[in-house]
């Protein structure tokens, strides 16, 4: 197994990335719904949007310094591991813009699926199996259909709804080197288009989660 | 009573339960005979916890809650012998009165078509809704229908967790007769109140927690005076604090006085006298009562009172 | 009860007639045993009803048959026609890695995680019924449940994706995915005595655990009831078994997937004989 570079970071993290939003997403919303306390949110001078904004604001600022930290350790080993500090800082230095905005825009599309979701199901349990079950049936069935399908073109792009694969066609545009995923590859289609995938998704699932908590009963 | 069997007792022998560093229950000792005894006490006083250890779901951190002799948790032979009415709303809702009573009957091990099941939906007035689920039942109809699957294996003892919570005036008054009904049979029957009237129209004895100890036990008579005959305090704004408290001052009713910014606080040990006295007094001094409030008749004040004693 | 006759040994339930003043008090009855093989049935009942009565079960369902889902436009929509290589593909990946844990997660940590989180259980503890028959039900509705759906699914996707060609593929990928659907859902039903966090740890083990460090490192291949289930379908599957065969005999992961089942059981028993309940539930 190749070790682990900031370029491949998040693509190597890509089931724990899973993972934390499954374990957080039902508790962030399924809780306030089970529990009616949405009422005593709306009740105050607190506008629904802003409550499904903080939310969202709030998995993924947790979900990108989570996955910050590590990135950072990577960061400081390239330049502490280089032969002096000027030509360790020059090669780090520049990989900061890629990994902060991967890791947010990561954050934020994986955040939102799983906040959609949970938004739907309050019952915790139910809603982290769906959850989960969205995040690996999606990539495990996409990623067989396009190695082994012989997919015809308009089906190809099927494999825009993989969420490892968007993650890593992200990772890989915007540090400019061939990613590891194999629908990525596979599929025939540019990175970029991945990449515009994922922020198109990132903002999407905001905007169903908007308008999911300006209609809600409370 | 013959005493021609042996009948079911239930002993708590310097019981205490803690969670960490929250003890709920500290070092309480009672025993239980046939009749109704009631557990009396504010919210969070360690009844719940209490009744918990009785029914054997709570493991002692000190002490032992014994039935008939065997500790009452870790042994599910004493359910035979024990029903449990808890507190929380928690049934199935999937399931009908009948077929949830019938469920407690099968768990009991009671035979198919031995008629325990219509005896205790019976018994709690329950036949007619029945059949209905439990999803769509009032909470008093929930509570009857938990009274009815604990009643349906005929305990010897029957606890009940705050049984009268939910209950309209018409329930509680048939839920009252039903346990006086069972305690009668001899049964021996544990229920908890924060309410001292439900505890004495039902009770034959009663046992008041308080933080977690016993503050006092006994007849409900004699509580009920240890409550009463406690001394009270008034606090009194009128329009003339000084002038009253000029005639207050000579009565024996009053122990004691004290100023405040524009009230007027009394003491006294004989409420009842007092407060003939006190309409009086002003009369005669012309002095206007605006406003006559007790200072510490709340349900704390007098546990707190008890606690002391 | 009326006149106060003592009842006899293991009696019959006496009446209840209008409460007379003199009647004798209650006699004591001698200790009954703890009731067991014979209350499986209302157990049994009681778990189906609420596990599989509900609209939930189809989100499970739906769940569980993906694979026939995935199947199907491939033979229809793909273009290609199906090989052995491209089940075995699917089985590995999908099957064994996601449907088959996240199935058996779900049944397994409602089958008594919903009653012991809502409080419910209590009316199951609070009666003369041996903790182990409590387990053993709620593990062997779960258990059939999850073998009934994933079962069917496997197999008829696999006819479809093979029709009659590899039959011993079919057969070994059926008994492989039955094998751990039940190893994994002992391990959940357990882990829901243990604690009310059973889902995120089952999630953890089967993500984390299975997914990665299992996928790293060979040593811990032993610890994964994906590798038994998958060793059992090798095993089984024989000739045809192709990529799916693995260092892991057949008959080691077949005696493992029984021991961690076992063991599941027995935990799980012990753990319910010492439930606490306080009212905060």
């Amino acid at each position: 197994m190749s070790p682990i570079t900031p370029q491949n970071y998040l693509s190597a993290v890509q089931t724990f990335i899973a993972f934390f939003v499954t374990a957080q997403a039902p508790e962030l919303l399924g809780r306030d719904q089970r529990y009616h306390v949405l009422t005593l949110y709306f009740s105050r001078a607190l506008e629904r949007t802003d409550y499904a904004l903080a939310k969202y604001g709030a998995l993924v600022c947790a979900l990108a310094l989570v996955l910050l930290v590590p990135q950072a350790v990577l960061l400081l080993g390239i330049v502490f591991a280089s032969i002096d500090l000027g030509a360790g800082l020059g090669e780090a230095l520049p990989l900061v813009p890629p990994i902060l905005l991967s890791t947010i825009v990561g954050a934020a599309f994986f955040s939102g699926i799983g906040l959609v979701i949970a938004a739907f199901i309050p019952r915790r349990a139910f809603s982290a199996g769906a959850i989960v079950a969205v995040f690996l049936v999606l990539s495990g069935v996409i990623s067989v259909l396009v190695v082994q399908g012989r997919l015809r073109d308009p089906f190809r792009y099927v494999a825009l709804l993989d969420p490892y694969a968007l993650l890593d066609g992200l990772a890989s545009t915007l540090f400019g080197v061939v990613g590891s995923n194999v629908t990525v590859t596979r599929s025939g289609i540019d990175p970029g288009i991945f990449a515009a995938g994922a922020c198109v998704v990132a903002v999407a699932t905001l905007i169903v989660l908007v308008l999911r908590y300006r209609r809600i009963e409370a | 009573m013959s005493a021609a069997a042996p009948t079911t007792t239930v002993a708590v022998t310097a019981v205490a339960k803690w969670y960490g560093n929250v003890v709920a229950v500290n070092d309480i000792t009672f025993g239980l005979e046939p009749g109704v005894t009631g557990l009396l006490g504010p919210n969070g006083a360690g009844k719940s916890t209490l009744l918990h250890l009785v029914a054997g779901l709570l493991r002692p951190s000190a002490g032992s809650v014994t039935v008939d002799g065997r500790p009452s948790f870790g042994d599910p032979a004493v359910y035979r012998r024990v029903g449990l009415v808890p507190e929380r709303e928690a049934i199935f809702p999937y399931l009908t009165a009948r077929e949830f009573v019938r469920l407690s009957a099968q768990l009991q091990g009671l035979p198919f078509g031995s008629g325990a099941v219509d005896r205790a939906l019976g018994t709690v007035e329950l036949s007619n809704a029945a059949d209905r689920e439990l999803a769509t039942y009032s909470k008093g109809m929930r509570q009857r229908a938990k009274v009815a699957a604990a009643l349906v294996h005929d305990p010897a003892v029957l606890v009940l967790d705050e049984p009268f919570n939910g209950m309209d005036p018409r329930q509680r008054l048939h839920m009252m007769a039903l346990l006086r009904a069972l305690a009668d049979e001899g049964r021996v029957i544990l229920f908890s109140s924060h309410i001292l009237e439900e505890v004495e129209r039902v009770a034959e004895r009663v046992l008041v927690v308080v933080a977690g100890r016993l503050a006092a036990s006994g007849d409900f008579r004699e509580i009920r005076r240890l409550m009463t005959d406690r001394p009270h305090s008034f606090t009194l704004r009128t329009s003339d604090d000084r002038a009253l408290a000029g005639r207050l001052v000579g009565r024996p009713t009053v122990s004691g006085l004290t100023f405040e910014d524009g009230r007027l606080d009394v003491r006294t040990a004989d409420f009842a006298t007092f407060t003939r006295e006190l309409p009086v007094l002003a009369r005669d001094a012309g002095v206007s009562i605006f406003e006559l409030a007790p200072a510490d008749e709340s349900l704390e004040s007098v546990f707190d009172y008890l606690v002391r004693q | 009860m009326s006149g106060g006759a003592p009842s006899p040994g293991r009696a019959p339930v006496p009446g209840w007639p209008a409460a007379a003043p003199s009647s004798p008090p209650l006699p004591r009855r001698p200790s009954a045993p703890v009731l067991g093989a014979s209350v499986l049935g209302p157990l049994v009942n009681l778990t189906m009803r609420g596990l599989l009565g509900r609209r939930r079960i189809l989100l499970v369902g739906l769940l569980a048959l993906a694979p026939v889902g995935v199947a199907v436009v491939l033979v229809v929509g793909g273009g290609l026609s199906t090989t052995a290589q491209l089940t075995r593909q699917l089985y590995d990946s999908l099957v064994m890695t996601t449907i088959v844990p996240l199935v058996a997660l779900v049944l397994g940590t409602t089958a008594i995680g919903a009653e012991i989180d809502d409080g419910t259980v209590v009316h199951l503890l609070t009666k003369p019924v041996g903790r182990g028959w409590i387990v053993f039900a709620k593990m062997l509705v779960a258990g059939t449940a999850g073998v009934a759906l994933c079962g069917t699914s496997v197999l008829v996707a696999g006819i479809l994706l093979v029709r009659l060609d590899a039959p011993g593929l079919v057969l070994g990928m059926l008994v492989g995915a039955v094998v751990a659907v039940i190893a994994y859902t002992a391990v959940f039903v357990t882990l829901s005595v243990w604690t009310g966090r059973a889902l995120i740890a089952g999630l953890a083990y089967v993500l984390l655990w299975e997914g990665f460090i299992a996928s790293f490192f060979s040593g811990t291949r032993l610890l994964s009831i994906r590798e038994y289930g998958l060793a059992v379908a090798a095993g089984i599957a024989g000739p045809e078994a192709g990529t799916l065969a693995r260092d892991v005999p057949m008959a080691t992961g077949l005696v493992l997937a029984a021991v961690v089942t076992s063991v599941a059981f027995w935990l799980g028993a012990r753990r319910l004989a010492r439930f606490e309940i306080s009212d905060a539930g």
